[in-house]
């Protein structure tokens, strides 16, 4: 049960999320130099707002309230009623990600310019910190949950902070996989994170930093395929955790998306393959849609590749339960 | 199920038939039953919605849950599941499927009941047995089951059905058989079994009434027939032998072979003898039965050993084979065999074995690993792994990049993808050029304090262009640097005192934003600065853009100050007619007066994009001399100048030329000689001139004809001998006249009498040699210094090819043997004419940073750039050139092959990664001078990597290297035996001859 969505932007996806409200709007930001807002059951490109650059990732507030940010610097705040756009703030390099935090109703941005800064959404162009990762460490990718930061950098680096006391990271971690950190992702619960590499693996790793926490930490092997006798290995783009089921959902540059079930270390499921590189991933609020942006994500360069396109695919009930839960249910 | 019993009810019932429709669209899932379906349940069934249905369903199986549920307390247990069974079949019309669970039920209450001596014969639990049967494909061994256990053997149904089952094998006798048996054993109802048994053999014999015509006629028809016929193991003559026996075991199994037919005839033989219907001629074929399957005949119940008491269930009965899980303790699974590690070191250990390919691949890259930090393919149990993305990119300099940061310093970003502009340099970390961040406040739009036209026009320009001011401001604000960088001719021209162009620095800004950025121009951002600034209507228009750009260009290139001086006119007459436009201040009028808002990139060949230059050149077109604007009247002589030309050719030219009919074009007349040339946008004649008083030897003459009619190269030609002026101009075509219909135009030039280079190229083919390297090297120094000459004045050919370039071989009183590059000694005389400039493309007329689109169907001798749908420029004559050369030096067409650039110039940052090199797929002879061909064409196929900002013309490196071909010339024109001169005077004379 999956759908294509209509009007795509015309350059690469950079990021699709779901609104924090409306179950069936969808926030798509794109190198297009758009953001662009839709309502997927209806398949209908609702709105969309430029960049003067490509745009490299997008949140929201709450249902009508959008930043975006990417290689213009700026961070640009959007209302879907008003249509009132404004910058937050700038960057002195491009901003890869930006998250919005319910808790302390702030904006939470990291760029390659090696910083995380964080904004009052209230005010224009009130920076509240700046806080910087240290030489080198561009910001690749970073993930909100409550008060927990995770922010993944160049050099594989994790930096773990409590976004009240931004002044010292909680810890700092070298990430458990060998090569760069493609993206990071809380999970749902509060106890640990996820992360992936360009070279197909996924670590799932914890925050309590006691032995006993630590010692169930992991990492495995995805998103591979045996061409030509080599076992190629593909980047793993993007995560998205389910977000009553706690499970994962992974995608990589092979254009598979997979569902696992990290308590288990099963996978649940593997999709069919996507005409290319998956890009970006997420559940909607209640997990009943799941946004995969099919999009190439520049793995090889500048080259032909097929059209940036973003899937619905309708999530059955059990489809991303853990397994031992439904044998228990039933 | 229910029965009617009230006529009324049943008349009311029968009123209601629903309508087929109301179940059609589902008639697919119904699964048929031999009694039937109820129209009315069927369209209940379909005709509620699914949710209803559902609970209906679900209410339905928990009452005859709770029913099962003290079944043993009933009289009649079976009558539970009966019912249960027949609302099951009524209510899921597809039959069996997940939702119903129709067969699992059955197994479940016909399991219960197998050994209930009170259900043996009873019919309601046979009925089910052979309903089960048909769902789950009947068999032998259902039947014999039954048998076994009794089941239904004093019912006649039983007997019916398995006899109807063998039947359908076309194991009649059996069935026979069976049918007897029924009988014999009264079998209820017995009088349904024996009218089925006297239906049954009224079947039979006919179908031996048939069989046997059949075969006679085969048999008196087609006497061998029969051999042909007979199968593998098939032996004598049947008809008179009683011994024959066909053997084929397989007729029981292929029903629709003849000799199956033939095979059931046999064996149903004794039963016509029973019936005595005897006409059957032929003698018996006893039956065999090889694997001795029929012979267990179905009715004799000693074949199974032992009580069969469970039929199993039709789950159990698909599943084979599968492996009954036993405790895993203990136990050791099988392991794929190839997969042990040990190996892989024994394999290391030893190097007297001859490596394997796989062992060699991760030896080497053990290497790698130890030298640097990110090999790609790594050695991993058996098999080498090998990361998608190139690890050397991502890891370069021992920096890390993201693939976000690879695409963003990728060039393509900076190529517009959309209506607004590109901002490359806001993110590209180049030292010095740390960019400002645009600054939210200057988004503001100031209230113009115009009256309502203006407003009414920024508003009508904002429909234009969406892109963001804040870029504009930033642009504005690094005017001054790029002012400063920026060598182009703007620069030149505002520093320069003596040209009264109208300028203020926000149009310059745009301007020099516009080298770099390919975008329409900001215009209405243009009017917020000068509503700013309290400009009435300072709005730059691309017209004067243009007459500008023509000016600076002349200026650049021919510093000839008549022309200045006219140009300057020009342009005050342009910048006249916008005060004019001023003072009327209308607007629309204004914009009318403007280009059309051209894309960039464009196709420079759009009919209405030339018109529209055409129509707006200053002086206009029809002023140019030589020009015939005859665009009011029709012409239609093609037709008659074919045939004027055909008939020439036939009669001998020399002799009939008073006697043919001139043409007139306007006012002139022609002779039609012969047709030269034909192409797709017209046909190309020799014509005699017949008006001018000229002597005969100059009176030829080529005439194009274009339909439809064109200006264009005939615009093209005269502005490049108006801004040539060094000896070059030779090269390139003369043209006389245009002859301007409405249908079709004349296109009056030189005619050259040496034919092309083609020509030549073709004629050594013919020979099996090829042009000689020296000649090679002399056409090719022509040709770049006619490409230099032409790209000056800002003029692209478009359309170079060896069939474009004609010899240029004049008669000259003294010719040094001695090449001179400077054409000195009679060498100015020699050389090539570049025709055909219908394709060519009038750069000044465009904006600095317009690229071309071409929108026709490319091929091999079209550059990459057009073949891969890239915007291009220059780049179309170089490849051009390298075409030509190429064929002269190999006589065939050129072909090019990528080849993979060097890492480094991905990191260096200016080159794109996906900046392909490419080069000729023939390869240079060893005594050729490899080294220079070699980089001559490096620079003509990419020749947006010979500088290192990639800017193109490259003018200056391709005068420096024709110099080193120049100077190879010097040095070897005048060997022995291998003049440049003689062959330049062998070509002459042949040429001349032909």
């Amino acid at each position: 049960m999956q759908h294509e969505l209509l009007d795509p932007p015309s350059d690469a996806i950079s990021s699709v999320v779901f609104s924090p409200t409306t179950s069936t709007h969808l926030l798509v930001s794109s190198w297009d130099k758009t953001v662009k807002l839709y309502d997927v059951v209806d398949n209908l490109l609702r709105g969309s707002y430029n960049h003067n650059a490509a745009v490299l990732d997008c949140c929201f507030s709450d249902g009508s309230h959008i930043y975006s940010a990417g290689l213009d610097h700026c961070i640009k705040s959007f209302d879907i009623n008003t249509h009132n756009e404004f910058i937050v703030g700038t960057h002195d390099n491009a901003v890869k990600c930006v998250e919005y935090n319910i808790e302390n109703n702030i904006i939470v941005s990291g760029s390659w310019d090696q910083t995380i800064r964080l904004w009052d959404i209230r005010n224009k162009d009130t920076q509240m910190g700046k806080y910087h990762m240290g030489p080198g460490a561009k910001v690749f990718a970073f993930s909100l949950v409550s008060f927990q930061l995770v922010v993944a950098t160049a050099g594989r680096q994790f930096f773990i902070y409590d976004i009240r006391n931004m002044s010292e990271p909680l810890q700092k971690r070298e990430s458990s996989l060998k090569f760069m950190t493609r993206c990071v992702k809380c999970m749902p619960n509060r106890e640990g994170y996820a992360c992936s590499s360009i070279e197909g693996r996924v670590a799932v790793e914890f925050f309590d930093p006691s032995s006993e926490t630590q010692s169930r930490k992991y990492a495995f092997k995805c998103h591979r395929r045996v061409i030509d006798g080599h076992d190629t290995v593909y980047p793993v783009n993007a995560l998205a955790f389910h977000p009553s089921h706690g499970t994962f959902a992974s995608g990589g540059a092979d254009g598979v998306v997979n569902i696992w079930d990290g308590f288990n270390k099963k996978r649940l499921r593997q999709y069919p393959q996507y005409p290319t590189s998956i890009a970006s991933l997420d559940f909607n609020k209640d997990g009943a849609y799941l946004a995969i942006a099919s999009s190439y994500t520049f793995e090889e360069g500048e080259k032909d590749h097929p059209p940036d396109s973003v899937y619905i695919r309708q999530i059955s009930e059990n489809e991303c339960k853990p397994r031992h839960l439904t044998a228990a249910a039933a | 199920m229910e029965i009617h019993k009230d006529t009324q009810t049943s008349v009311k019932k029968e009123t209601i038939i629903p309508e087929f429709s109301s179940f059609e669209h589902q008639k697919e899932n119904i699964f048929p039953l031999k009694e039937g379906r109820k129209a009315s349940s069927l369209s209940f069934i379909f005709g509620n919605d699914s949710s209803s249905r559902q609970a209906g369903l679900e209410a339905g199986h928990a009452k005859f849950r709770a029913e099962l549920e003290k079944v043993h307390e009933l009289d009649d247990p079976f009558d539970v599941y009966n019912q249960y069974i027949k609302w099951t079949m009524e209510n899921y019309p597809q039959g069996q499927n997940p939702q119903s669970n129709l067969i699992q039920l059955f197994e479940r209450a016909l399991k219960a009941f197998v050994h209930d001596t009170r259900y043996k014969n009873d019919p309601r639990y046979l009925r089910c047995w052979i309903q089960y049967s048909k769902f789950i494909g009947q068999s032998k061994e259902f039947f014999i089951f039954l048998k076994v256990n009794g089941i239904g053997m004093d019912l006649a149904a039983y007997y019916e059905e398995y006899a109807e089952f063998m039947e359908g094998l076309n194991r009649c006798k059996e069935a026979d058989e069976i049918y007897t048996a029924g009988i014999s054993r009264r079998a209820q109802p017995l009088e349904r079994l024996t009218r089925r048994y006297r239906q049954f053999l009224t079947r039979l014999s006919s179908l031996q009434e048939t069989n046997n015509q059949l075969q006679r006629t085969e048999s008196s028809q087609q006497p061998n027939d029969e051999n042909l016929q007979r199968t593998i193991l098939g032996a004598r003559d049947s008809s008179t032998s009683i011994n024959s026996t066909p053997l084929n075991i397989f007729n029981q199994r292929n029903p629709q072979s003849i000799n199956v037919n033939r095979s059931t005839l046999s064996s149903t033989v004794p039963l016509n003898k029973k019936l005595g219907t005897d006409t059957n001629e032929e003698k018996l074929i006893i039956f065999h039965d090889p694997d001795g399957e029929v012979g267990n005949s179905a009715l004799t119940s000693s074949e199974i050993p032992g009580i069969w008491r469970d039929f199993g269930t039709e789950l159990g009965n698909k599943k084979e084979n599968t492996k009954e899980a036993e405790p895993w303790k203990g136990a050791t699974l099988a392991q794929d065999k190839r997969i042990r590690m040990p190996m892989t070191e024994k394999f290391e250990i030893y190097h007297d074995k001859p490596e394997t390919s796989t062992k060699q691949v991760s030896s080497s890259d053990t290497i790698l690993t130890s030298n640097t930090n990110a090999p790609n393919i790594r050695p991993k149990g058996n098999r080498t792994e090998k990361t998608f993305v190139d690890l050397n990119i991502i890891y370069a300099n021992g920096n890390e990049y993201s693939l976000e940061e690879l695409r963003a310093k990728s060039k393509s970003h900076d190529r517009p993808t959309s209506k607004t502009n590109s901002v490359s340099e806001h993110y590209e970390p180049i030292p010095g050029m740390t960019p400002n961040p645009p600054n939210p406040k200057k988004l503001v739009k100031k209230p113009s304090p115009t009256i309502n036209t203006k407003a009414a026009f920024a508003d009508i320009m904002e429909l234009f262009n969406q892109p963001l001011n804040c870029e504009q401001n930033e642009d504005y604000e690094e005017d001054g640097e790029i002012n400063s960088k920026q060598t182009n001719f703007f620069n030149q021209t505002s520093s320069d005192p003596k040209h009264d162009i109208p300028k203020t620095p926000q149009n310059h800004s745009t301007f020099d934003n516009n080298v770099e950025n390919i975008r329409p121009t900001n215009y209405s951002n243009l009017c917020e600065h000068e509503n700013n600034r309290k400009i009435p209507f300072e709005l730059m228009t691309p017209i004067r853009e243009t007459s500008r750009e023509y000016k600076l260009n002349f200026i650049e290139t021919v510093g000839n100050t008549d022309r200045l001086n006219e140009i300057k006119v020009i342009a005050d007459s342009t910048s006249n007619l916008i005060e004019k436009e001023e003072a009327k201040e209308s607007y629309s009028d204004a914009l009318e007066f403007l280009y059309p808002m051209i894309s960039n990139p464009c196709n420079p060949l759009d009919s209405k994009l030339i018109d529209q230059v055409l129509s707006s050149l200053k002086p206009p077109l029809n002023q140019f001399p030589g020009l015939y604007d005859v665009r009011d009247q029709i012409s239609n002589n093609h037709g008659k100048i074919e045939k004027l030309a055909r008939c020439s050719v036939k009669s001998d030219r020399r002799h009939s030329t008073n006697s043919e009919i001139p043409i007139e074009l306007f006012n002139d007349s022609f002779l039609i000689r012969q047709k030269v040339g034909e192409g797709g946008f017209g046909k190309i004649y020799h014509v005699l001139d017949m008006n001018r008083d000229l002597e005969d030897s100059q009176k030829s003459r080529v005439l194009k004809l274009q339909m439809p009619p064109s200006a264009w190269e005939f615009y093209i030609i005269r502005k490049l001998h108006e801004r040539i002026t060094s000896p070059m101009i030779d090269s390139i075509i003369t043209v006389h006249s245009l002859y301007y219909f409405k249908d079709e135009s004349y296109l009056l030039e030189e005619y050259c009498n040496h034919g092309s280079i083609l020509d030549v190229v073709n004629a050594s083919k013919k020979s099996n040699t090829a042009m000689d390297e020296i000649l090679v090297f002399f056409f090719t120094v022509e040709l770049l210094k006619v490409i230099e000459a032409i790209h000056k004045v800002g003029i692209i050919h478009g359309d170079i090819k060896a069939d474009n370039c004609l010899l240029r071989l004049e008669q000259t009183s003294e010719w040094n043997s001695k090449y001179d590059p400077l054409g000195a000694n009679g060498w100015s005389k020699k050389g090539v004419k570049l025709i055909d400039f219908g394709r060519a493309i009038d750069v000044t007329l465009f904006r600095s940073d317009m690229k071309f689109i071409a929108d026709w169907k490319t091929d091999d001798q079209d550059c990459v750039e057009m073949r891969e749908g890239r915007p291009w420029k220059w780049q179309a004559d170089y490849y051009g050139i390298a075409g030509v050369i190429h064929c002269m030096l190999h006589n065939e067409y050129m072909q090019i092959t990528p080849i993979r650039v060097e890492d480094d110039t991905y990191s260096s940052g200016v080159v794109s990664i996906s900046t392909r090199k490419y080069k000729p797929i023939q390869s240079f002879k060893r005594y050729w001078q490899g080294e220079l061909w070699r980089r001559l064409f490096h620079m003509l196929l990419n020749p947006t990597l010979v500088r290192s900002d990639g800017q193109l013309p490259i003018t200056e490196e391709l005068r420096e290297i024709r110099r080193e071909c120049e100077d190879y010339l010097v040095m070897n024109s005048n060997k022995i035996g291998r003049s440049l001169k003689d062959m330049l005077y062998k070509l002459e004379t042949s040429s001349e001859i032909r």
